[in-house]
C-alpha cells in the first residue's frame, strides 16, 4: 500500500487511528500500530513480511546476546559480524545479486552466473538500514539493547517509516517506543503535516511526474532493456526546450515525491507522539554540494557519515584517507539508489564535486552567494540527468539534446504549446520547493498572535480550512488517478 | 559532513504560553476527522458504487474472487485497493471535478500525448505503372520499420474503445497524429488485394482510405510544425500499392474541399455524417449510379456530444464547453437495420438509433447503433437489387445509412468482432460489391491491418 492512495488515506488510516487512541496504554498502542504496520506491508508483500519479521527477530536476537556478553570482546565481535551480515547479507541478495550476477558475467563474457529475477522488497533498503543502526548502536554501548521483540519489530517496520524513509535512528524514538502521550498541539501539527505531504504528492509530485512521461520517458519505459533503441530514438527527436523542460519537472518531482513521504511519515509520528528527525530541508536553496547533502535525505547522508565515514576514519587520518572515505560513502550512496552503474555514476559525480568544494571551492562558494546558487542547481540538474536514465546511451542522447547535438531542433509548435500551459503549474512547484510558503504561515500566525482579534481569527481559520482543502483536492486528484507512481522501487 | 541542522520543527513542544488553546486545537482536529470520515462514509455506501464509467467506457474493477495463489502473490490485496479507488460513489463527477482543476493548472495537459519527434517511416514514391508485379500480396511483409513508441504492441483490439494515438488540441478542437508506418500501410494494401484476388469475377471491390481530422482540417502551416505524417501522400501511396481491379474511391480532396463545413467532429476523432455524405457521393461516382441528394435524406441531429478527444484529454475543458452535435443523413426509403450484437444476440430497429437521452459520451452511437459485429440494413422499398459487403471499423458507420439508398441489402461487418470472414459472407449472401472503408489512423496499427487481412479471408 502506499500513502497516496485512497484506501490508505480514507480507510487504512482511519482505522489505524480510531483503533490507536481506543486503546489507553502504550503497549496496547503499540500493538495497533504493529498489527496495521504488519497488514500495510503485507498488503503489497505477503509473504515478503516474513523476511522483515525474521530479519527483526535476528538482530533483536544478537542484541540481546551482545549485551549478555558484556566485555568479552570476542564475542561481542563475532556477534556484531553476524547482525550485519544478515542486514548487508538480505540487502545484497534481494536488491544487487541480479547485478552482480550480471556484471559478472559480462566481464566473462559468458553466462557464468545465473541472473537471479527477485523483485525487491519494497522498503529493505530502509528497515535493514534502521536494523542495523540499531544494532551498531547497542555494540558502540550507545543504547541499551530492546528487551522486546515486538518493539524491535514496531521500530523497524512501522508504517510510518517504512517504505519510503526517513530512516529512523533507534537511539530517536527509543524512550517513545515505552512511553509517550500524545500532546494535542503536535497531533495538530501533525495532522497539518500529514495533509500538505498528501497534497504536494498527490497534485504537486504527480502533476510533475505526468509531465516527464510526457516529455521524457516514464520510468517503465526507461526500465525495458529491450525498449532502449526505442528510447533512444524518441529522446533524441525531442527538442532542446523539452529536454530542459522535462528534467526540470523531474528535478521538481523527485524532491516533491522524496520529501512528501517524509512530511507524511514525520506527520503521522508527531499524531502517535513519535518524533522523526527532518529528512528534507529545502535542499535546493543551497548554496553549494556540501550544504544540499546537508539538506537533501538527511537520514541517509548521517547513516553513511555515521556508520561508514567515520568507522574509516572521517577526516582524521590526512588529506587523501579522507578523500578515499568521501569515495567509499559516495559511491556506496549511489549504489543504495537502485543496483544498476548510473546510480554510482551519480554517487560519484557529487564525490567529485564535494572533493572540489572542500580543497577550494567551498571558499570561493561563500563569498559569492549567488553564483553559489545557480552553481549548485546546475550540479543537481545535470546530476538527475544520471539519475534518471540507466543506460549511457540515453543520458548521453539527453545531455546532447540539451545543447542541440542531435540534429533536434531548439523548441518546436508542440513542445511551445505544451510548456505555455505548464507555466503556472511550474511555478507552484518552484515555490513548494522554497521555505516561502512555510514563512507566510509563520508570518500570520505571529501577526494573529499579536495584533489577536481579527488578525488572530482568521489565522485560526486559515489553519483549519487550508488542511482540509488540502485533504479534498488531494481526495479528488487521487479519484481521477491516472498517474501515481511509485518511485522508490529500486531503493 | 557534520550534522548542522537548521531546522527542525518536530523538537520539544513549544512554551505553554504561546500555545493555541485546547479547545481551539480540538475543533481543529475535530474538524479534520468529521471531513475525513465522511468521505469513508460515503465510499463505502455501496449501491452508490457504479459499475460502469460512461466517460471512460469501461467496467470499472469489482471486488476481487479470494483465491489462496492471488492472495500470496499479493494480487488479491491490490485489486482489492483498485476495486475500492476505481468504482468510487459519483466517480464520474469527481473525475470530471478533477480533470478541470488539472487542466485550470496546465497538469492535464500531458493526458493527451506530446508527439514531439515522434517520427513515422518516410513515405516512398509511388511507383510507377510498370513495377505493378511487385504489389504486395498476403504474404507477410518484412520491412525495417520503427514503429511511433506510444502505440502498444501487437495485441488483438477487444470490445473496449481503443485508446487513440497521442491528441493534440489546437483551438477548440481535438486531432489526432498519424505516424505512417510502411509495413502496415503495404499490409493494409495487400489485404484489399487479397479480396480482389479473392472476389474476382464475384464482387467489385471498392477501397476508400478516410483521412482523419488532422491531414483535412488543421491548418496547413500548423500541420507543418507538428510530427504527423502527410496523409495525402501516404493515402496516395497505398492506393498506387492497390491491384488494377481495385477501385478506388479517393476522398482525401473531396473532403479538404469541403474542410470549411462540419464534416468532422471537433471532441471526437470520427468524421461527421456530412463527411461521410461527401465521401458517399465520391463512392457513387465510382460505382457509377446516382448518389441521394442531401434534401432527400431525413436529418436529425443529437447534440450535446462529447467524443473520444474529450475523454482521452482528461476532459479538457477547451473540448467540453463546446460540445459537437451528431448529425445523421438518412435516405427516405423504407429501410431497418438487423443487429447481431457482441452477446450474440439479433434483433431488428431503425437506421438510426436514437441518442436523444443517451450519455454525452456516446452519441456518435446514432449511425447504425455503433459497433456491433455484424449487421444488415434491409431497403423495403425495393423488391430486389444489388448488395453490399462494407468492411469498416467505427469510422465506416457514418456511410452505411447512406449506401441503402443503392442498395437491397448493405450487410455491415466490423472485421475487429465479426467471427465470419468476408470471403464467408460474400458467398452466403450473394454479395457484388465490397467496400473497405477504413480510417488512416487503423492503417498505422499492425494489429488491425493484420486482423483485416485475417478477416478478408
Amino acid at each position: 500500500m502506499v500513502f497516496s492512495s485512497l484506501l490508505f488515506v480514507l480507510v487504512f488510516l482511519p482505522a489505524n487511528l480510531f483503533f490507536y487512541f481506543l486503546v489507553d496504554s502504550v503497549k496496547a498502542k503499540n500493538a495497533v500500530l504493529l498489527v496495521f504496520s504488519l497488514v500495510f506491508y503485507a498488503w503489497g508483500e505477503p509473504v515478503y513480511v516474513l523476511i522483515l519479521i525474521g530479519m527483526s527477530f535476528l538482530c533483536w536476537l544478537f542484541s540481546r546476546l551482545l549485551e549478555r556478553a558484556g566485555e568479552r570482546a570476542a564475542i561481542r565481535k563475532l556477534l556484531m559480524f553476524l547482525s550485519a551480515a544478515v542486514c548487508i547479507g538480505a540487502i545484497g541478495f534481494f536488491k544487487y545479486a541480479g547485478f552482480l550476477a550480471e556484471n559478472v558475467n559480462r566481464l566473462a563474457g559468458a553466462a557464468l552466473l545465473p541472473v537471479p529475477a527477485l523483485t525487491l522488497p519494497i522498503g529493505i533498503s530502509f528497515y535493514t538500514f534502521q536494523l542495523l543502526t540499531y544494532v551498531t548502536d547497542v555494540y558502540r554501548g550507545e543504547v541499551p539493547a530492546q528487551k522486546s521483540f515486538w518493539r524491535v519489530l514496531l521500530y523497524a517496520g512501522l508504517f510510518h517509516q517504512c517504505v519510503a524513509g526517513p530512516i529512523v535512528r533507534y537511539g530517536d524514538i527509543e524512550n517513545e517506543l515505552s512511553s509517550r502521550r500524545t500532546d494535542l498541539a503536535e497531533a495538530s501539527r501533525g495532522a497539518t503535516r500529514f495533509l500538505c505531504g498528501l497534497a504536494k504528492k498527490a497534485v504537486l509530485a504527480n502533476g510533475c511526474g505526468a509531465a516527464v512521461d510526457a516529455l521524457l520517458l516514464s520510468d517503465a519505459a526507461i526500465s525495458d532493456a529491450s525498449a532502449l533503441a526505442g528510447n533512444v530514438a524518441l529522446l533524441s527527436g525531442r527538442s532542446a526546450l523539452t529536454l530542459w523542460a522535462g528534467m526540470a519537472f523531474y528535478m521538481l518531482q523527485i524532491y516533491l515525491d522524496f520529501s512528501a513521504y517524509s512530511d507524511m511519515a514525520i506527520g503521522m509520528g508527531l499524531i502517535c507522539g513519535l518524533h522523526y528527525k527532518e529528512n528534507f530541508n529545502y535542499p535546493y536553496i543551497s548554496g553549494s554540494v556540501t550544504e544540499f547533502w546537508r539538506r537533501w535525505h538527511i537520514s541517509l547522508g548521517t547513516f553513511f557519515r555515521d556508520y561508514v565515514y567515520i568507522p574509516l576514519g572521517g577526516n582524521r587520518r590526512g588529506k587523501a584517507r579522507q578523500i578515499f572515505n568521501l569515495f567509499v560513502v559516495w559511491a556506496l550512496t549511489g549504489l543504495w539508489h537502485g543496483a544498476s552503474w548510473n546510480f554510482v555514476l551519480w554517487g560519484l559525480y557529487f564525490f567529485v564535486f564535494l572533493v572540489i568544494e572542500k580543497l577550494f571551492l567551498g571558499k570561493l562558494l561563500e563569498k559569492t552567494k549567488v553564483l553559489g546558487h545557480v552553481y549548485l542547481l546546475a550540479v543537481v540538474f545535470f546530476g538527475w540527468v544520471l539519475f534518471k536514465f540507466t543506460s549511457t546511451a540515453e543520458i548521453l542522447t539527453v545531455l546532447r539534446g540539451m545543447f542541440c547535438a542531435n540534429g533536434n531542433p531548439l523548441a518546436t509548435y508542440e513542445s511551445k504549446e505544451f510548456l505555455m500551459k505548464y507555466v503556472l503549474f511550474f511555478a507552484i512547484c518552484v515555490l513548494a520547493c522554497t521555505p516561502l510558503i512555510r514563512s507566510l504561515s509563520a508570518a500570520l500566525r505571529k501577526k494573529g498572535e499579536k495584533n489577536g482579534g481579527a488578525a488572530a481569527a482568521f489565522a485560526g481559520a486559515v489553519n483549519i480550512v487550508l488542511p482540509v482543502c488540502l485533504l479534498a483536492v488531494s481526495v479528488l486528484f487521487l479519484i481521477g488517478d491516472s498517474y501515481n507512481p511509485f518511485l522508490y522501487f529500486r531503493f | 559532513m557534520d550534522d548542522k541542522r537548521t531546522d527542525n520543527n518536530t523538537g520539544a513542544p513549544a512554551p505553554e504560553k504561546d500555545r493555541p488553546s485546547r479547545r481551539y486545537l480540538g475543533l481543529k482536529l475535530s474538524v479534520i476527522a468529521a471531513v475525513l470520515l465522511c468521505m469513508t462514509f460515503v465510499s463505502f455506501i455501496l449501491p452508490l458504487r457504479p459499475t460502469v464509467s460512461e466517460a471512460e467506457k469501461r467496467e470499472l474493477a469489482q471486488f476481487p474472487a479470494f483465491s489462496f495463489e492471488s492472495l500470496f502473490s499479493g494480487r488479491y490485496f491490490s485489486e482489492i485497493g483498485a476495486w475500492y479507488s476505481d468504482p468510487v460513489p459519483f466517480r464520474d463527477f469527481f473525475t470530471d471535478l478533477s480533470s478541470r482543476l488539472h487542466h485550470w493548472l496546465g497538469t492535464g495537459t500531458a493526458l493527451s500525448g506530446f508527439n514531439e519527434g515522434v517520427q513515422g517511416d518516410e513515405i516512398p514514391d509511388i511507383p510507377t505503372p510498370g513495377e505493378t508485379d511487385t504489389l504486395p500480396s498476403a504474404e507477410p511483409v518484412s520491412s525495417e520499420t520503427t514503429e511511433p513508441v506510444t502505440e502498444a504492441p501487437t495485441e488483438e483490439p477487444t470490445a473496449e474503445m481503443q485508446r487513440l494515438s497521442n491528441i493534440m488540441i489546437y483551438g477548440n478542437a481535438g486531432y489526432e497524429y498519424y505516424n505512417f508506418v510502411q509495413a502496415a500501410s503495404e499490409k493494409y494494401a495487400s489485404a484489399v488485394n487479397r479480396a480482389a484476388e479473392l472476389f474476382a469475377g464475384k464482387a467489385n471491390v471498392y477501397a476508400m482510405i478516410v483521412p482523419n481530422s488532422t491531414g483535412v482540417m488543421l491548418p496547413d502551416e500548423v500541420q507543418a510544425s507538428i510530427s504527423s505524417s502527410d496523409q495525402a501522400k501516404a493515402i496516395a501511396y497505398m492506393e498506387a500499392l492497390m491491384g488494377p481491379t481495385v477501385r478506388r474511391v479517393s476522398v482525401f480532396d473531396t473532403l479538404k474541399a469541403h474542410k470549411n463545413e462540419y464534416i468532422y467532429f471537433r471532441t471526437d476523432h470520427h468524421w461527421t455524417g456530412l463527411g461521410a455524405y461527401y465521401a458517399y457521393v465520391k463512392f457513387c461516382e465510382a460505382k457509377g449510379v446516382a448518389p441521394v441528394l442531401l434534401n432527400d435524406c431525413e436529418y436529425r441531429a443529437f447534440d450535446d456530444f462529447r467524443g473520444s478527444f474529450y475523454t482521452d484529454s482528461g476532459s479538457a475543458p477547451a473540448l467540453g464547453d463546446t460540445p459537437d452535435v451528431v448529425e445523421t443523413f438518412l435516405p427516405r426509403v423504407n429501410a431497418d437495420i438487423t443487429i447481431t450484437d457482441m452477446s450474440g444476440v439479433t434483433f431488428t430497429g431503425p437506421v438510426i438509433y436514437d441518442e436523444t437521452n443517451n450519455s454525452t459520451y456516446n452519441k456518435y452511437g446514432a449511425y447504425i447503433w455503433g459497433d456491433n459485429p455484424f449487421s444488415v440494413i434491409e431497403n423495403h422499398s425495393v423488391p430486389a437489387g444489388e448488395s453490399c459487403l462494407l468492411i469498416k471499423e467505427s469510422y465506416g458507420n457514418a456511410i452505411a445509412p447512406l449506401l441503402i439508398y443503392n442498395y437491397k441489402y448493405v450487410y455491415v461487418m466490423d472485421y475487429r468482432y465479426c467471427d465470419s470472414t468476408a470471403a464467408q459472407l460474400v458467398d452466403t449472401y450473394g454479395i457484388t460489391d465490397v467496400l473497405y472503408c477504413n480510417n488512416i489512423s487503423m492503417t498505422r496499427a499492425d494489429s488491425q491491418v493484420s486482423l483485416l487481412l485475417r478477416k478478408t479471408g
